[in-house]
């Protein structure tokens, strides 16, 4: 672990939503983070990973979410712009996204076990510099179940880049209900955000923001590409999105 | 009186050059009038039925229960006729049984196994002591046999075969070298062969003689075993890439015949996998049925999101395929995809994905290229959620076949959630659908590598090997039928693995499977429960009546979120229906000898063309009496004719019951999971062995008889669909 004194901009970023009548509207989140916090280093997996899952090891009953006990660990932030929009298949108004956080997450095997039933939503939330709260249904591509790293794509507003060590501050990911995240819609994302509040879930303590400045894709081709990579390094039993989720090794044949 | 054939029969004409005999299919019956059975119509036959005038039975040659001047007219209609020119179509080849009516008429046998033939003499014209020739000849349609009734025995030679007394039971013969005939049919799982008994031994089909299969089906089908591969080797591309997939999700694996080039366009085969599961675990299934001539690919399936995304990627990618066949693999499947004839599968939130994408094509809600939905023949779905109901997840009227597990951890069938409630999938389709209950199967077993999701007691479990082995099977019997029209393949679908078994499948795993035909298709239902709310009333509108207890028809659904048994959730186990779908069924339960009884109305009394009755029916699941039964349930189904005439043939005899369910636990007390429902399907000829004399033209009921003689002393039933089916 390391830490530092961090200074993050935020600034409020556009996305651009399709309503149901295929109209473009608009919403807007961001991350406010400004203040000098402590930061929790992303370490090596071969350090840091747990033994989330032993493979040959049935697939552990789903806990109870949104609960404290099952806050994630973000252990890295990639501020991201992406060039040609896409909509997300993770709202159920299929937002346009432009923007966004790579991340990678640490979890318990429980939450990320890769389920036919609904699986919990990946949720984060923040506040933005005009103090307005903004929650997100998170992208991710891969379950993380054997190594307990997750990478995840929160589509939302990036800071504006200043320096080369930031922090996003009152950054919150958590595991909410189980759904699917088709059918998340504005309506969801505040009942998620209320029933956080209620379980108490916190923002995270410091999250490192990665990088000196956004990455710059030109489309979501190249975001899968930069998860893939990220995939590698901390899931390498799941090489690639898509392509994820499971023991490494054969569990019961 | 004669029989009155269930197939056409065939008409033989004598042709105006003497000695030459030509066969014609005709759907006519010949032998009206001929009430002595004597083969000719004359004074004889006036003779019986003026002595039954007034009366019913012998004489009633229009077979509308009364002997009057309309049979008189009837029969001088045919005067001097001699019915004798034709040979009989009738089915032959069977399966022995130990008790009445002794044999199970059927054509499909695994290769290797004993083929038997059975000639019932109460409704064939036999005579005791006589010695006929036996043919097996290869299959020939009716018009072959027009061009030639010549009899070739593919064994090299004939089988004498002699009739004793003793009715049908002493006159099954074994087969000889029956567990020899071939199995080879090329891409056909099965070959096909001709029975014919061979009455005046001139070595011709001719008049008098017997013949299974004289239409343009076979009497008999030898199979291979349709978990072995098939005759093609396979090549496989590890991947390519589908142009317009969604990004993240453009991989796919194609398996392919080495020698495609040199056939004519293959039907297409997409898999689509569930979540967390990769496009590369179906290995199995994609060389498997490459083997027997698929084009078959496994695509990567965006199943994060939900199922409307899966849907997508399956759509994309089956257009894609057809759009890059000209690039992928280097060309090698370039105009080989007959994209007509397309199949998907999918495993899990895949299985309920391809339900998705073609509901949407249904709705017109997604317009893919390339193909359309009349193209799509076959979906099959394995431990599918349903997320989206009815509204979203509807097979509609494809063709749709279920496999699930029983020990299934994941899409477990808890009733505590309706998402993991597969069988609701297949209660929507209106199609021809069929399903595969796996006993001892969880829902990763039907892949390579996922995680061990078993539930189930222990020692039960059929693993990897086990439950792919039916999956093979079963999918391949659906392939061949649905796109193929290989009928040989539809008795897998039904018959008790006692009686039908692929030889990879253990003779310990079981089975319990169902088949609904196609609703508005050769089919008379007497009552499916939906149409009707009153348990006193059937669908088709005639009276009901019932000694049994408890009696609850009601949604195929399980009400209070446990399979711990309650008064108060009769249809306790039922997860087939959400509280938006419309399934019904129809529960009760017994102690003694009771029954229930279905007044069948005279529009669809006449079942003598039908081959069938189906009804399908379980146990209820954790009931006091099936606890207390802690077996396997049997019962015997009764037909009654206008007459009165009443014949019961018992489930047990043919070799069918009503599986004990598996016995796993968990959600609530006690034992024993969902509510199984297999197809029990009697033959209506079974009703008339031995010359019951019943009359198929005029069945006036049905009825369902347990306890006692009947079947097993206790128990309690979920029933649905019974109905008369066509073969």
């Amino acid at each position: 672990m390391s830490s530092g004194n961090i200074q993050m901009e935020s600034q409020f970023m556009t996305l651009t939503r399709l309503n149901q009548f295929g109209i473009a509207s608009m919403i807007a989140c961001s991350i406010a983070a400004t203040s000098t916090i402590a930061l929790a280093q992303a370490a090596s997996p071969a350090v840091n990973a747990p033994a989330v899952n032993t493979p040959g090891s049935a697939l552990p009953a789903l806990p109870v979410t949104p609960s404290i006990n099952t806050v994630p660990t973000i252990i890295s932030l990639q501020p991201v712009t992406i060039k040609e929009s896409y909509a997300t298949d993770f709202r159920s108004e299929h937002s346009q996204v432009s923007s966004g956080w790579l991340m990678v997450i640490r979890g318990g095997a429980a939450v990320l076990a890769p389920r036919a039933l609904a699986e919990p939503l990946l949720l984060a939330s923040g506040t933005t510099a005009s103090g307005s709260v903004w929650t997100e249904s998170i992208e991710w591509f891969n379950h993380g179940f054997v190594s307990g790293y997750r990478v995840c794509f929160i589509p939302c507003t990036v800071p504006q880049q200043s320096g080369a060590d930031r922090t996003a501050q009152g950054l919150r990911v958590w595991f909410g209900s189980p759904k699917l995240p088709e059918s998340v819609d504005a309506k969801t994302l505040q009942s998620e955000l209320e029933q956080a509040d209620r379980v108490g879930i916190v923002a995270a303590n410091a999250v490192k923001v990665e990088g000196s400045a956004s990455k710059a894709l030109a489309n979501r081709d190249e975001l899968v590409t930069a998860a893939n990579a990220l995939i590698a390094r901390w899931a390498p039993d799941e090489s690639q999105a898509g392509e994820s989720t499971v023991p490494a090794v054969p569990a019961n044949k | 009186m004669r029989y009155r054939p269930f197939r056409p029969v065939l008409v033989v004409a004598l042709a105006a050059i003497a000695g030459s005999v030509m066969v014609q299919s005709s759907a006519q019956a010949v032998c009206t009038g001929d009430i002595n059975g004597d083969f000719i119509i004359d004074a004889a036959d006036l003779s019986a039925l003026l002595s039954n005038w007034g009366g019913s039975g012998a004489g009633d040659v229009n077979g509308d229960g009364f002997i009057d001047g309309s049979d008189l007219t009837a029969l001088f209609a045919h005067w001097g006729e001699l019915c004798t020119q034709q040979p009989t179509e009738i089915g032959l080849a069977c399966v022995r049984l130990t008790a009445a009516p002794y044999a199970s008429f059927v054509h499909t046998f695994i290769a290797g196994t004993a083929v038997t033939i059975a000639v019932d003499p109460a409704l064939t014209p036999i005579q005791v002591g006589s010695t006929a020739n036996f043919f097996v000849v290869a299959a020939r349609s009716a018009a072959e046999w027009t061009a030639n009734d010549l009899l070739t025995d593919v064994r090299g030679a004939f089988q004498p075969i002699t009739f004793v007394e003793g009715g049908i039971a002493a006159n099954r013969f074994d087969v000889t070298g029956g567990s020899s005939l071939s199995g080879d049919g090329g891409l056909s799982v099965a070959r096909g062969y001709d029975l014919v008994v061979d009455m005046d031994r001139n070595g011709r089909l001719s008049i008098g003689d017997l013949i299974d299969g004289g239409d343009d089906h076979a009497g008999l089908w030898i199979a291979r075993d349709p978990t072995a591969a098939g005759p093609l080797a396979v090549t496989t591309l590890s991947s390519y890439t589908a142009t317009g997939a969604t990004a993240g999700f453009t991989l796919a694996r194609l398996w392919y015949p080495t020698n495609v080039a040199s056939m004519t366009p293959r039907p297409l085969v997409v898999i689509s996998h569930g979540n967390g599961h990769q496009y590369t675990w179906y290995d199995y299934l994609g060389s498997h049925l490459a083997s027997w001539g698929y084009i078959v690919i496994s695509h990567q399936n965006n199943t994060v999101p939900g199922i409307e995304t899966s849907s997508t990627t399956t759509l994309q990618h089956t257009s894609a395929i057809i759009a890059q066949q000209a690039t992928v693999a280097g060309g090698a499947i370039n105009g080989k995809i007959d994209s007509t004839h397309i199949a998907w599968i999918g495993h899990s939130r895949g299985g309920e994905g391809i339900v998705r994408g073609y509901d949407r094509i249904f709705d017109a809600s997604y317009a893919p290229t390339g193909f359309g939905l009349s193209d799509l023949k076959f979906l099959c779905s394995i431990s599918p959620t349903d997320f989206l109901g009815v509204g979203s997840a509807n097979p509609h009227a494809a063709n749709f076949m279920l496999l699930w597990g029983a020990a299934d951890g994941d899409v477990s069938g808890t009733p505590t959630n309706s998402v993991a409630w597969s069988f609701d999938l297949a209660e929507r389709s209106i199609g021809f659908r069929n399903t595969v209950y796996v006993h001892g199967a969880d829902h990763n077993d039907f892949n390579c590598c996922g995680t061990n999701d078993f539930v189930g007691p222990a020692g039960t479990a059929i693993l990897n090997a086990g439950a792919q082995a039916v999956a093979k099977a079963f999918i391949l019997a659906g392939m061949k039928y649905h796109l193929e029209g290989e009928t040989a393949m539809k008795e897998f679908m039904w018959r008790p693995s006692s009686t039908l078994r692929p030889t990879g499948v253990a003779a310990t795993t079981t089975l319990v499977k169902e088949v609904v035909p196609r609703a508005s298709v050769d089919v008379k239902t007497i009552d499916n429960f939906q149409t009707q709310t009153s348990t006193n009333i059937s669908s088709c509108g005639g009276t009901v009546t019932s000694t049994v207890a408890n009696i609850s028809e009601a949604l195929e659904r399980d009400t209070d979120a446990t399979y711990t048994w309650s008064t108060a959730n009769p249809h306790n186990g039922s997860i087939r229906a959400t509280a938006s779908d419309t399934g019904r069924m129809i529960a009760w339960d017994w102690n003694s000898a009771q029954n229930m009884d279905w007044e069948v109305p005279v529009a669809i009394s006449d079942v003598h063309n039908m081959d069938f009755i189906d009804v399908r029916v379980g146990q209820g699941t954790r009931h006091p009496n099936t606890v207390t039964l802690a077996g396997d349930a049997t019962f015997s189904v009764v037909l009654r004719d206008a007459s009165g005439v009443e014949v019961r043939v018992s489930s047990l005899a043919q070799g069918e019951a009503v599986n004990r369910p598996y016995q796993r636990t968990g959600d609530g007390t006690g034992t024993g999971w969902q509510n199984e429902l297999r197809t029990i399907r009697l033959r209506l000829r079974d009703f008339q062995s031995g010359g019951t004399g019943i009359n198929l033209g005029q069945i006036a009921a049905v009825r369902i008889e347990v306890g006692g003689t009947s079947g097993s002393a206790t128990g309690r039933f979920i029933l649905d669909d019974l109905q008369f089916t066509k073969e």
